[in-house]
């Protein structure tokens, strides 16, 4: 009876996988076809005829691309469009053109390519999301499926304050709700209902309020030197200035959620298995733990905000701009995130070691 | 500011964390005079994604060998992340050039004309530069990911040195699902605190443009190829640990 039960289970397990499997191929299928969900006209170049219009032996060189294209929703498609395109070897600003790129494009009165706006990718985002979803559920097993869903769930709290803040509702004040509904939320979902879930998410709230407290004294007293218009997407946001707070207080909160868990998990771990520990050692062990994971986590940071600006620097520095301004210009912002990411993640240390074990030995444990 | 706020970073480091908090300071800025040093020879005319190479190898080996030491852990995890970035390396290079994520895109177009930097005619290979950054943005996720699953399965064998070895794999990749999914969410978080900008600016447009524009496309591409490379490398420094542990005597 067990064995036929743990047969049938087995069965179910692999039709579901089959069955995801297929879903996911299906999805693929239908994005790499789904020009008919567009408004805009969408192209897919079969042929490029390349020529080269200046001889400079530099790399200024441009060409010039003849493209043939096949029209793929819209009143005219199946005809055939045609376009020039003119690009350069650095690629900064113009489009290279390849046989299989599909274009959104704008069409004139003789059917044919008046202006590309844009390449159309969204298979490409759709696969690599497909295979991180696939190897996160492979690799991380329930783990992983919880990680999923807090993604989700993050994701959709993300929309709905886009859409409240569409509404008139002030940004920062919205993130600092959302802020601690990630905490709560994210944390129960992947470490589940327990003790040190509830240290976590305390260490967290405390930890994230602290950081911005220092944060926003910190900015508040060298205002007038920040320029936070040169934030990215400033130009278009009216309220920038809180949508750059907003951010530095999400920025760092992956980070600080991810400190606190781990520090709360290996307290709780030596307090169960030696019961009669002292604060003093509880501190040594978990300072010892955290200490490798910091400056991963900072690095990470740093990686992530700083990395994004080599382009624009290179750009900056490449048409004679001083360093010094390009870096002023176009990594203050990215740095004064990066500085207090890392200040919060080292701040959640202490704060956890020390919430925690208060907590454990009130909880009785 | 900014001197401010290193100097609160590095009063903070080096009180929590000691001696290892001080080299972590130094560390975080050598990896950040490194990321502008590279810019520079970008500039210059150094292969891009030569520069990314390097400068990738580089920051793992400073991170792993100098503030945590010479031993099994470490080595370990500096191959898994030598092959993890080979094989990431390939796809990325792929779909980089499949999705056309490379030069730059409109949103920025105000910000390039108002620094007056608009020129193309550089001898700067855009395409190369983004995808040098998806690499450099790969590493620094990954060997924080590395080192995790190494120690993980290091501490394992200490306590057990009898266990077999597909046991020992297991519980490894059981502690690596924890690492997996907050670094996932560090990265979304990451992610989210810089690219919030970009939905504002496109609010009201058709969904399926915004997700099609190159700014997301590239940031996405670079913050997902973070998080692959990281579910990749756990299993990997899962394996390498455990050969490098039953063949090697350091020390």
């Amino acid at each position: 009876m067990r064995t036929k039960n743990l047969f049938q289970i087995k069965k179910t397990k692999k039709i579901v996988y089959v069955f995801i499997l297929f879903l996911f191929v299906g999805i693929l299928i239908f994005i790499q076809n789904d020009s008919f969900l567009y408004q805009v006209t969408i192209v897919r170049v079969t042929e490029v005829k390349e020529m080269q219009t200046s001889n400079a032996k530099d790399f200024g060189q441009k060409y010039q691309q003849e493209i043939t294209s096949e029209i793929l929703n819209g009143a005219y498609k199946g005809k055939t469009a045609d376009y020039i395109n003119i690009k350069s070897d650095s690629g900064a600003f113009d489009m290279n053109l390849k046989p299989g790129d599909e274009l959104f494009v704008s069409l004139d009165e003789n059917h044919n390519i008046s202006s590309v706006t844009d390449f159309k990718r969204d298979f490409y985002l759709a696969l690599i999301t497909e295979i991180l979803i696939l190897s996160l559920v492979v690799l991380g097993r329930t783990k992983g499926l919880r990680t999923l869903i807090t993604l989700l769930l993050n994701v959709f709290i993300f929309s709905l304050i886009l859409f409240l803040r569409g509404e008139g509702f002030n940004v920062l004040l919205l993130y600092i709700v959302a802020s601690i509904i990630f905490i709560v939320s994210t944390l129960l979902i992947i470490s589940g209902r327990n003790l040190k879930t509830v240290c976590a998410i305390v260490s967290s709230i405390l930890s994230l309020s602290i950081t911005m407290v220092i944060a926003f004294s910190v900015i508040i007293i060298y205002k007038q030197s920040i320029c936070f218009e040169l934030m990215p997407f400033a130009i278009k946001i009216s309220d920038y200035q809180n949508v750059f707070y907003a951010g530095i207080l999400i920025g760092g909160l992956g980070a600080i959620m991810e400190i606190a868990i781990a520090v709360s998990s290996a307290v709780h771990e030596l307090m169960m298995k030696k019961p009669d520990i002292t604060v003093i050692e509880l501190r040594t062990s978990g300072a010892n733990i955290a200490a490798d994971m910091m400056g991963a986590l900072i690095n990470v940071l740093l990686f992530t905000f700083m990395i994004g600006t080599i382009p624009m620097l290179t750009l900056a520095m490449a048409n004679d701009l001083p360093i010094g301004l390009a870096l002023s210009y176009f990594s203050y912002l990215e740095i004064i995130r990066s500085l207090v990411g890392a200040i919060g993640i080292v701040l959640t240390v202490p704060i956890t070691l020390y919430t925690t074990i208060f907590i454990q030995k009130r909880g009785g444990y | 500011m900014i001197l401010t706020l290193s100097a609160i970073l590095f009063v903070l480091l080096s009180v929590i964390g000691r001696a290892k908090g001080i080299k972590t300071f130094c560390s975080v800025y050598i990896n950040f005079s490194m990321i502008i040093f590279s810019a520079i020879l970008i500039v210059i005319g150094v292969n891009p994604i030569a520069v990314g190479l390097v400068f990738s190898v580089l920051f793992s080996m400073i991170t792993l060998f100098w503030v945590n030491g010479y031993n099994h852990k470490t080595l370990a995890s500096f191959f898994s992340v030598l092959i993890v970035l080979i094989l990431t390396g390939f796809f990325v290079l792929w779909l980089g050039t499949k999705s056309n994520i490379s030069g730059f895109p409109s949103e920025y177009s105000e910000e390039i004309a108002e620094a007056d930097i608009s020129s193309s005619d550089i001898q700067i290979n855009f395409f190369d530069v983004f995808i040098a950054i998806i690499f450099m943005g790969l590493i620094g996720t990954i060997t924080d990911a590395a080192l995790d699953a190494a120690t993980t399965v290091y501490e394992i064998y200490q306590n057990n040195k009898d266990m077999p070895v597909s046991e020992l794999f297991i519980s490894g990749l059981n502690v690596g699902g924890d690492i997996l999914g907050t670094m996932v969410n560090t990265l979304f978080f990451a992610f989210w605190g810089t690219f919030m900008g970009y939905f504002i600016w496109h609010q009201g447009e058709s969904v399926l443009k915004v997700l099609n524009g190159k700014a997301f496309a590239f940031e996405y591409i670079r913050i997902a190829s973070g998080g692959l490379g990281c579910i990749l490398v756990i299993p990997i420094s899962c394996i390498t640990t455990i050969i490098l542990l039953k063949n090697l005597r350091l020390r």
